[in-house]
Protein backbone atom coordinates (compact mmCIF):
# COMPACT_ATOMS: atom_id res chain seq x y z
CA UNK A 1 0.00 0.00 0.00
CA UNK A 2 1.33 3.21 -0.81
CA UNK A 3 1.33 5.68 2.12
CA UNK A 4 2.95 8.97 1.03
CA UNK A 5 4.80 10.40 3.78
CA UNK A 6 5.01 13.91 4.77
CA UNK A 7 3.80 17.00 2.54
CA UNK A 8 3.63 17.13 -1.27
CA UNK A 9 5.01 20.98 -1.66
CA UNK A 10 7.90 20.12 -3.86
CA UNK A 11 6.46 17.32 -6.43
CA UNK A 12 3.38 19.82 -6.61
CA UNK A 13 4.73 22.97 -7.46
CA UNK A 14 7.10 21.11 -10.30
CA UNK A 15 3.45 19.72 -11.28
CA UNK A 16 1.63 22.99 -11.54
CA UNK A 17 4.67 24.69 -13.52
CA UNK A 18 4.58 21.62 -15.83
CA UNK A 19 0.51 22.15 -16.00
CA UNK A 20 1.21 26.03 -16.79
CA UNK A 21 2.13 25.35 -20.22
CA UNK A 22 -1.17 23.62 -20.73
CA UNK A 23 -3.24 26.07 -19.17
CA UNK A 24 -4.97 26.86 -23.02
CA UNK A 25 -6.92 23.99 -23.10
CA UNK A 26 -8.70 24.50 -20.15
CA UNK A 27 -12.17 25.42 -19.92
CA UNK A 28 -13.48 25.08 -23.51
CA UNK A 29 -17.10 25.60 -24.18
CA UNK A 30 -19.56 25.91 -20.96
CA UNK A 31 -16.25 24.26 -18.49
CA UNK A 32 -15.98 26.48 -15.56
CA UNK A 33 -12.70 27.74 -15.04
CA UNK A 34 -11.72 28.05 -11.31
CA UNK A 35 -8.17 29.59 -12.27
CA UNK A 36 -8.90 32.60 -14.36
CA UNK A 37 -5.26 34.33 -13.51
CA UNK A 38 -2.64 32.55 -11.56
CA UNK A 39 -3.83 34.87 -8.80
CA UNK A 40 -6.90 33.51 -7.67
CA UNK A 41 -7.34 31.61 -5.17
CA UNK A 42 -10.52 30.49 -3.04
CA UNK A 43 -11.38 31.13 0.77
CA UNK A 44 -13.33 28.67 2.49
CA UNK A 45 -16.26 30.07 3.86
CA UNK A 46 -16.30 28.17 7.46
CA UNK A 47 -14.35 24.91 9.19
CA UNK A 48 -17.74 23.00 8.90
CA UNK A 49 -19.73 21.77 6.31
CA UNK A 50 -22.75 23.62 5.62
CA UNK A 51 -25.57 21.12 5.43
CA UNK A 52 -27.79 20.13 2.39
CA UNK A 53 -31.66 21.63 2.20
CA UNK A 54 -32.74 17.98 2.97
CA UNK A 55 -31.65 14.70 3.57
CA UNK A 56 -28.58 13.43 5.27
CA UNK A 57 -25.80 15.98 6.62
CA UNK A 58 -22.25 16.43 8.01
CA UNK A 59 -21.44 15.82 11.25
CA UNK A 60 -21.93 19.42 12.95
CA UNK A 61 -21.26 21.07 16.16
CA UNK A 62 -22.84 20.15 19.21
CA UNK A 63 -25.85 22.94 19.46
CA UNK A 64 -25.78 23.23 23.12
CA UNK A 65 -21.67 24.15 22.97
CA UNK A 66 -21.09 27.48 20.43
CA UNK A 67 -18.04 26.66 18.18
CA UNK A 68 -15.98 29.89 18.01
CA UNK A 69 -13.37 29.41 15.27
CA UNK A 70 -10.12 31.07 14.70
CA UNK A 71 -11.56 33.05 12.04
CA UNK A 72 -13.79 34.41 14.18
CA UNK A 73 -11.33 34.97 17.10
CA UNK A 74 -9.06 36.95 14.65
CA UNK A 75 -12.86 38.57 13.74
CA UNK A 76 -14.41 39.73 16.70
CA UNK A 77 -11.67 38.71 19.22
CA UNK A 78 -14.61 36.05 21.17
CA UNK A 79 -12.91 33.31 22.89
CA UNK A 80 -12.24 30.62 20.70
CA UNK A 81 -14.03 27.15 21.38
CA UNK A 82 -13.15 23.46 20.33
CA UNK A 83 -15.19 21.65 18.02
CA UNK A 84 -17.45 19.36 19.90
CA UNK A 85 -19.42 16.67 17.63
CA UNK A 86 -23.22 16.31 17.66
CA UNK A 87 -23.34 12.98 18.57
CA UNK A 88 -27.62 12.71 17.54
CA UNK A 89 -26.68 12.80 13.83
CA UNK A 90 -27.86 9.12 12.70
CA UNK A 91 -25.33 8.51 9.88
CA UNK A 92 -22.82 7.87 12.63
CA UNK A 93 -22.30 3.87 12.73
CA UNK A 94 -22.00 2.93 16.63
CA UNK A 95 -18.15 2.74 16.51
CA UNK A 96 -17.92 6.08 14.32
CA UNK A 97 -20.10 7.74 17.44
CA UNK A 98 -18.29 6.33 19.72
CA UNK A 99 -14.89 7.38 18.58
CA UNK A 100 -16.96 10.94 18.35
CA UNK A 101 -17.45 10.43 21.90
CA UNK A 102 -14.54 9.94 23.15
CA UNK A 103 -13.05 12.55 21.57
CA UNK A 104 -16.00 15.05 23.15
CA UNK A 105 -15.18 13.38 26.49
CA UNK A 106 -11.45 14.50 25.97
CA UNK A 107 -12.55 17.86 24.96
CA UNK A 108 -15.68 18.34 27.78
CA UNK A 109 -12.61 17.27 30.18
CA UNK A 110 -10.58 20.23 29.48
CA UNK A 111 -7.63 18.41 27.97
CA UNK A 112 -6.66 18.93 24.52
CA UNK A 113 -7.85 16.24 21.32
CA UNK A 114 -4.85 15.25 19.59
CA UNK A 115 -4.73 16.75 15.84
CA UNK A 116 -3.42 15.14 13.17
CA UNK A 117 -3.12 17.65 10.65
CA UNK A 118 -1.34 19.27 13.92
CA UNK A 119 1.33 16.49 13.38
CA UNK A 120 1.51 17.49 9.46
CA UNK A 121 -0.93 14.18 8.42
CA UNK A 122 -2.29 15.24 4.80
CA UNK A 123 -5.69 16.32 5.46
CA UNK A 124 -7.79 13.73 3.12
CA UNK A 125 -10.49 14.91 0.72
CA UNK A 126 -13.16 16.07 2.69
CA UNK A 127 -11.12 17.73 5.39
CA UNK A 128 -9.05 19.42 2.09
CA UNK A 129 -12.32 21.55 2.11
CA UNK A 130 -12.33 22.87 5.84
CA UNK A 131 -9.32 24.68 5.91
CA UNK A 132 -9.39 28.24 7.67
CA UNK A 133 -10.67 31.13 5.59
CA UNK A 134 -6.90 32.75 5.78
CA UNK A 135 -5.46 29.37 3.68
CA UNK A 136 -6.53 29.94 -0.09
CA UNK A 137 -6.98 26.88 -2.59
CA UNK A 138 -6.01 27.19 -5.86
CA UNK A 139 -6.84 25.28 -9.10
CA UNK A 140 -4.71 24.48 -11.82
CA UNK A 141 -6.90 22.92 -14.82
CA UNK A 142 -4.64 21.06 -17.62
CA UNK A 143 -6.20 18.97 -20.68
CA UNK A 144 -5.60 15.41 -18.26
CA UNK A 145 -4.96 16.94 -15.02
CA UNK A 146 -7.21 19.40 -12.17
CA UNK A 147 -4.31 20.00 -9.34
CA UNK A 148 -6.06 21.40 -6.47
CA UNK A 149 -2.96 22.79 -3.73
CA UNK A 150 -4.12 23.72 -0.33
CA UNK A 151 -1.71 26.95 1.09
CA UNK A 152 -2.47 25.27 4.40
CA UNK A 153 0.96 23.42 4.23
CA UNK A 154 0.45 23.14 0.38
CA UNK A 155 -1.34 19.91 0.51
CA UNK A 156 -2.04 18.63 -3.12
CA UNK A 157 -5.10 16.74 -5.01
CA UNK A 158 -4.89 15.18 -8.14
CA UNK A 159 -7.66 15.05 -10.28
CA UNK A 160 -7.58 12.69 -13.42
CA UNK A 161 -9.07 13.64 -15.82
CA UNK A 162 -10.65 10.32 -17.18
CA UNK A 163 -13.23 8.20 -16.77
CA UNK A 164 -12.38 5.09 -15.44
CA UNK A 165 -10.88 4.49 -12.22
CA UNK A 166 -7.59 2.12 -11.95
CA UNK A 167 -8.11 -1.48 -12.01
CA UNK A 168 -6.35 -1.96 -8.54
CA UNK A 169 -7.01 1.59 -6.52
CA UNK A 170 -4.05 1.03 -3.71
CA UNK A 171 -4.88 3.50 -0.47
CA UNK A 172 -3.02 6.65 -0.34
CA UNK A 173 -3.53 9.73 1.31
CA UNK A 174 -5.53 10.97 -1.32
CA UNK A 175 -6.58 8.15 -2.65
CA UNK A 176 -7.37 8.27 -6.74
CA UNK A 177 -9.74 10.96 -7.94
CA UNK A 178 -10.96 10.88 -10.86
CA UNK A 179 -12.90 14.43 -12.71
CA UNK A 180 -15.10 15.21 -15.84
CA UNK A 181 -16.69 18.57 -16.89
CA UNK A 182 -20.22 17.84 -16.47
CA UNK A 183 -21.79 21.43 -17.79
CA UNK A 184 -20.35 24.04 -15.85
CA UNK A 185 -19.50 21.69 -12.95
CA UNK A 186 -16.27 19.29 -12.39
CA UNK A 187 -16.75 16.64 -10.82
CA UNK A 188 -14.71 14.61 -8.97
CA UNK A 189 -14.78 11.12 -8.00
CA UNK A 190 -12.22 9.88 -5.38
CA UNK A 191 -11.83 6.37 -4.07
CA UNK A 192 -8.90 4.31 -2.20
CA UNK A 193 -8.41 6.75 0.76
CA UNK A 194 -6.57 5.67 3.50
CA UNK A 195 -8.43 5.18 6.41
CA UNK A 196 -5.48 7.31 9.07
CA UNK A 197 -7.01 10.44 7.55
CA UNK A 198 -10.41 12.16 9.26
CA UNK A 199 -13.70 13.42 7.38
CA UNK A 200 -13.46 16.78 9.57
CA UNK A 201 -12.30 18.85 12.45
CA UNK A 202 -14.29 16.57 14.45
CA UNK A 203 -12.76 13.45 14.20
CA UNK A 204 -14.77 11.35 12.08
CA UNK A 205 -13.64 8.48 11.17
CA UNK A 206 -13.84 6.78 7.94
CA UNK A 207 -12.57 3.56 6.24
CA UNK A 208 -10.80 2.79 3.32
CA UNK A 209 -14.38 2.21 1.41
CA UNK A 210 -14.98 5.16 1.41
CA UNK A 211 -16.51 6.95 -1.61
CA UNK A 212 -16.99 10.84 -2.59
CA UNK A 213 -18.19 12.64 -5.38
CA UNK A 214 -17.71 15.63 -5.41
CA UNK A 215 -19.61 19.11 -8.25
CA UNK A 216 -17.58 22.43 -7.99
CA UNK A 217 -19.15 25.32 -9.52
CA UNK A 218 -19.40 28.58 -9.50
CA UNK A 219 -22.01 30.52 -8.40
CA UNK A 220 -22.65 34.03 -7.47
CA UNK A 221 -21.59 35.48 -10.82
CA UNK A 222 -18.04 33.56 -10.77
CA UNK A 223 -17.26 34.96 -7.36
CA UNK A 224 -18.25 32.13 -5.45
CA UNK A 225 -17.10 28.50 -6.03
CA UNK A 226 -19.57 25.59 -4.08
CA UNK A 227 -18.50 22.31 -3.62
CA UNK A 228 -21.80 19.84 -3.32
CA UNK A 229 -20.28 16.80 -1.81
CA UNK A 230 -21.93 13.36 -1.61
CA UNK A 231 -20.12 11.17 0.99
CA UNK A 232 -20.89 7.20 0.82
CA UNK A 233 -18.77 4.84 3.28
CA UNK A 234 -20.57 1.32 4.45
CA UNK A 235 -18.26 0.97 6.68
CA UNK A 236 -18.16 3.74 8.90
CA UNK A 237 -21.70 5.35 8.01
CA UNK A 238 -25.33 4.40 8.05
CA UNK A 239 -26.62 6.12 4.89
CA UNK A 240 -25.18 7.79 2.24
CA UNK A 241 -24.92 11.94 2.66
CA UNK A 242 -24.75 15.60 1.38
CA UNK A 243 -22.85 18.42 2.35
CA UNK A 244 -21.71 21.88 1.24
CA UNK A 245 -18.76 23.96 0.95
CA UNK A 246 -18.20 27.72 -0.50
CA UNK A 247 -14.76 29.65 -1.01
CA UNK A 248 -14.82 33.16 -1.75
CA UNK A 249 -11.98 34.75 -3.72
CA UNK A 250 -9.46 37.17 -1.97
CA UNK A 251 -11.59 40.38 -2.42
CA UNK A 252 -14.16 39.21 -0.37
CA UNK A 253 -12.72 37.06 2.36
CA UNK A 254 -10.68 40.47 3.01
CA UNK A 255 -13.91 42.57 3.00
CA UNK A 256 -15.01 39.77 5.90
CA UNK A 257 -11.78 41.21 8.18
CA UNK A 258 -9.72 43.91 7.81
CA UNK A 259 -6.55 42.85 5.94
CA UNK A 260 -4.54 44.64 8.12
CA UNK A 261 -5.60 43.12 11.25
CA UNK A 262 -5.33 39.87 9.29
CA UNK A 263 -1.59 39.87 7.86
CA UNK A 264 -1.51 36.34 7.24
CA UNK A 265 -4.14 36.68 4.55
CA UNK A 266 -2.21 35.97 1.31
CA UNK A 267 -2.37 39.28 -0.98
CA UNK A 268 -3.13 38.93 -5.02
CA UNK A 269 0.44 40.84 -5.21
CA UNK A 270 2.07 38.33 -3.31
CA UNK A 271 0.44 35.28 -4.20
CA UNK A 272 -0.71 33.35 -5.96
CA UNK A 273 0.96 30.27 -3.01
CA UNK A 274 3.39 31.08 0.13
CA UNK A 275 5.73 28.27 1.33
CA UNK A 276 4.07 26.62 4.46
CA UNK A 277 5.63 23.43 5.36
CA UNK A 278 4.55 21.76 8.46
CA UNK A 279 7.36 19.71 9.52
CA UNK A 280 9.38 22.91 9.14
CA UNK A 281 8.87 22.97 13.14
CA UNK A 282 6.08 21.21 14.69
CA UNK A 283 7.17 20.98 17.76
CA UNK A 284 5.26 22.26 20.91
CA UNK A 285 6.83 24.06 23.89
CA UNK A 286 2.60 24.76 25.46
CA UNK A 287 2.21 20.87 26.55
CA UNK A 288 1.00 17.40 25.49
CA UNK A 289 -0.52 18.67 22.03
CA UNK A 290 1.61 16.68 19.54
CA UNK A 291 0.79 13.07 20.70
CA UNK A 292 0.38 11.94 17.27
CA UNK A 293 3.97 11.19 15.52
CA UNK A 294 4.32 12.70 12.14
CA UNK A 295 3.67 10.54 9.13
CA UNK A 296 7.19 9.05 8.06
CA UNK A 297 7.73 6.87 4.98
CA UNK A 298 9.96 4.00 5.12
CA UNK A 299 10.64 3.41 1.39
CA UNK A 300 10.11 6.08 -1.98
CA UNK A 301 6.74 5.43 -3.56
CA UNK A 302 8.83 6.06 -7.05
CA UNK B 1 9.73 38.30 39.35
CA UNK B 2 8.56 40.76 36.60
CA UNK B 3 4.78 39.02 35.55
CA UNK B 4 2.00 42.05 35.50
CA UNK B 5 -1.57 41.02 34.49
CA UNK B 6 -2.43 44.12 32.22
CA UNK B 7 -6.14 43.63 32.16
CA UNK B 8 -8.86 41.66 31.15
CA UNK B 9 -11.70 42.11 28.62
CA UNK B 10 -11.35 41.08 24.80
CA UNK B 11 -10.65 44.43 23.64
CA UNK B 12 -6.64 43.80 24.09
CA UNK B 13 -6.69 41.65 21.09
CA UNK B 14 -3.93 42.35 18.38
CA UNK B 15 -4.96 40.76 15.28
CA UNK B 16 -2.08 41.77 14.15
CA UNK B 17 -0.14 39.58 16.36
CA UNK B 18 -2.51 36.55 15.37
CA UNK B 19 -0.49 33.96 14.10
CA UNK B 20 -0.92 33.19 10.74
CA UNK B 21 -0.66 29.29 10.01
CA UNK B 22 -2.82 28.14 12.76
CA UNK B 23 -3.05 24.15 12.60
CA UNK B 24 -4.76 24.19 16.09
CA UNK B 25 -7.11 25.69 17.71
CA UNK B 26 -6.59 28.84 19.96
CA UNK B 27 -9.12 27.73 22.33
CA UNK B 28 -5.83 27.14 24.94
CA UNK B 29 -5.47 30.34 24.75
CA UNK B 30 -7.54 32.63 27.64
CA UNK B 31 -8.61 35.66 24.56
CA UNK B 32 -10.00 37.40 27.28
CA UNK B 33 -6.95 38.32 29.21
CA UNK B 34 -3.41 39.90 28.34
CA UNK B 35 -0.43 38.92 30.89
CA UNK B 36 3.13 40.90 30.37
CA UNK B 37 6.33 38.64 30.79
CA UNK B 38 9.63 40.50 31.23
CA UNK B 39 12.58 38.33 30.47
CA UNK B 40 15.58 37.19 28.37
CA UNK B 41 15.21 35.71 25.29
CA UNK B 42 16.27 32.43 25.15
CA UNK B 43 15.81 31.59 21.25
CA UNK B 44 13.52 32.91 18.43
CA UNK B 45 12.66 30.16 16.31
CA UNK B 46 11.81 31.59 12.46
CA UNK B 47 9.35 28.39 11.12
CA UNK B 48 6.41 27.34 10.16
CA UNK B 49 4.16 26.85 11.06
CA UNK B 50 4.51 28.86 14.16
CA UNK B 51 7.75 30.90 15.28
CA UNK B 52 8.15 31.12 18.84
CA UNK B 53 10.15 33.35 21.29
CA UNK B 54 11.63 31.64 24.44
CA UNK B 55 12.19 33.03 27.25
CA UNK B 56 13.54 32.88 30.75
CA UNK B 57 11.93 34.57 33.04
CA UNK B 58 12.35 34.58 36.55
CA UNK B 59 9.32 33.05 39.22
CA UNK B 60 8.21 34.14 42.23
CA UNK B 61 11.11 32.18 44.29
CA UNK B 62 13.74 33.75 41.84
CA UNK B 63 14.54 30.95 39.93
CA UNK B 64 14.40 30.98 36.00
CA UNK B 65 12.19 29.80 34.45
CA UNK B 66 11.43 29.17 30.42
CA UNK B 67 8.18 30.63 28.91
CA UNK B 68 7.61 29.64 25.17
CA UNK B 69 5.14 32.19 23.04
CA UNK B 70 4.07 31.26 19.86
CA UNK B 71 3.64 33.31 17.01
CA UNK B 72 2.84 33.02 13.41
CA UNK B 73 5.04 31.98 10.62
CA UNK B 74 7.62 33.74 9.13
CA UNK B 75 5.09 34.78 6.41
CA UNK B 76 2.94 37.02 8.27
CA UNK B 77 5.66 37.79 10.32
CA UNK B 78 8.16 38.86 7.65
CA UNK B 79 4.98 41.18 6.63
CA UNK B 80 4.54 43.02 9.91
CA UNK B 81 8.41 44.07 9.67
CA UNK B 82 10.24 41.09 11.76
CA UNK B 83 13.21 39.48 10.33
CA UNK B 84 15.05 36.48 11.54
CA UNK B 85 17.27 38.70 13.60
CA UNK B 86 14.55 40.87 15.22
CA UNK B 87 15.05 39.00 18.12
CA UNK B 88 18.71 37.81 19.35
CA UNK B 89 19.54 35.69 22.33
CA UNK B 90 20.63 37.35 25.70
CA UNK B 91 17.79 40.19 24.58
CA UNK B 92 15.89 41.39 27.39
CA UNK B 93 12.33 42.12 26.22
CA UNK B 94 8.52 42.33 27.61
CA UNK B 95 6.38 40.32 25.90
CA UNK B 96 2.44 40.44 25.85
CA UNK B 97 0.52 37.71 25.61
CA UNK B 98 -3.27 36.09 26.11
CA UNK B 99 -1.77 33.40 28.44
CA UNK B 100 -2.30 29.81 28.46
CA UNK B 101 -5.57 29.08 30.06
CA UNK B 102 -3.87 25.66 31.82
CA UNK B 103 -1.19 28.06 33.78
CA UNK B 104 1.43 26.68 31.74
CA UNK B 105 4.39 29.13 31.03
CA UNK B 106 3.23 30.43 27.94
CA UNK B 107 0.68 31.72 25.78
CA UNK B 108 0.14 33.61 22.56
CA UNK B 109 2.22 36.68 20.98
CA UNK B 110 0.25 40.05 21.18
CA UNK B 111 3.45 42.29 21.60
CA UNK B 112 6.68 43.07 22.32
CA UNK B 113 8.91 45.81 23.63
CA UNK B 114 12.53 45.27 22.47
CA UNK B 115 15.60 46.07 24.26
CA UNK B 116 15.92 50.30 22.21
CA UNK B 117 12.32 50.92 23.16
CA UNK B 118 10.46 49.92 19.96
CA UNK B 119 7.34 48.22 20.30
CA UNK B 120 5.80 45.52 17.96
CA UNK B 121 2.42 45.19 18.02
CA UNK B 122 -0.61 46.71 19.90
CA UNK B 123 -2.41 45.50 22.53
CA UNK B 124 -4.92 48.51 22.71
CA UNK B 125 -6.02 47.99 18.88
CA UNK B 126 -9.58 46.71 19.27
CA UNK B 127 -11.66 43.37 18.05
CA UNK B 128 -13.27 44.30 14.49
CA UNK B 129 -16.75 43.89 15.21
CA UNK B 130 -17.34 42.69 11.24
CA UNK B 131 -19.00 40.08 10.38
CA UNK B 132 -17.36 36.64 11.03
CA UNK B 133 -15.79 34.25 8.19
CA UNK B 134 -18.69 31.92 8.27
CA UNK B 135 -21.44 31.76 5.80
Amino acid sequence: MSRHGGNFTAGALVGAICLTGSLSGVAQGTAPNFAPDRNIGWYAYNRLFIPPPSGAGPVLQDPSRPYVTNDEFRVTGRQPTERVADLDNPILQPWAKEVLRKRNELILSGKRAPSPTASCWPKGVTAFLLSPMTQAMYFIQGPKEVVMILTSFNDVRHIHLADKHSANVKTSWYGESIGHYEGDALVVDTIGLDDRTRIDGFGTPHTTQLHIIERFHLIEDGKVLEANVHVEDPGAFTMPWDAIQRFRQYEAAVRQVPVERLVQLASAPEGPLVEMNCADNPNSFLGERDTIPLPQAHAPDF
Amino acid sequence: MKLNTLGVAGIAVVMSAVPAFAHHSFSMFDATSSKTVEGVVKEFQWTNPHSWILMMVSNSQGQLEQWAIEMGGPIGLARQGWTPKTLKPGMQVKTVIHPMRDGTNGGQFMAITLPDGTLIGDVNAPASANAGGGP
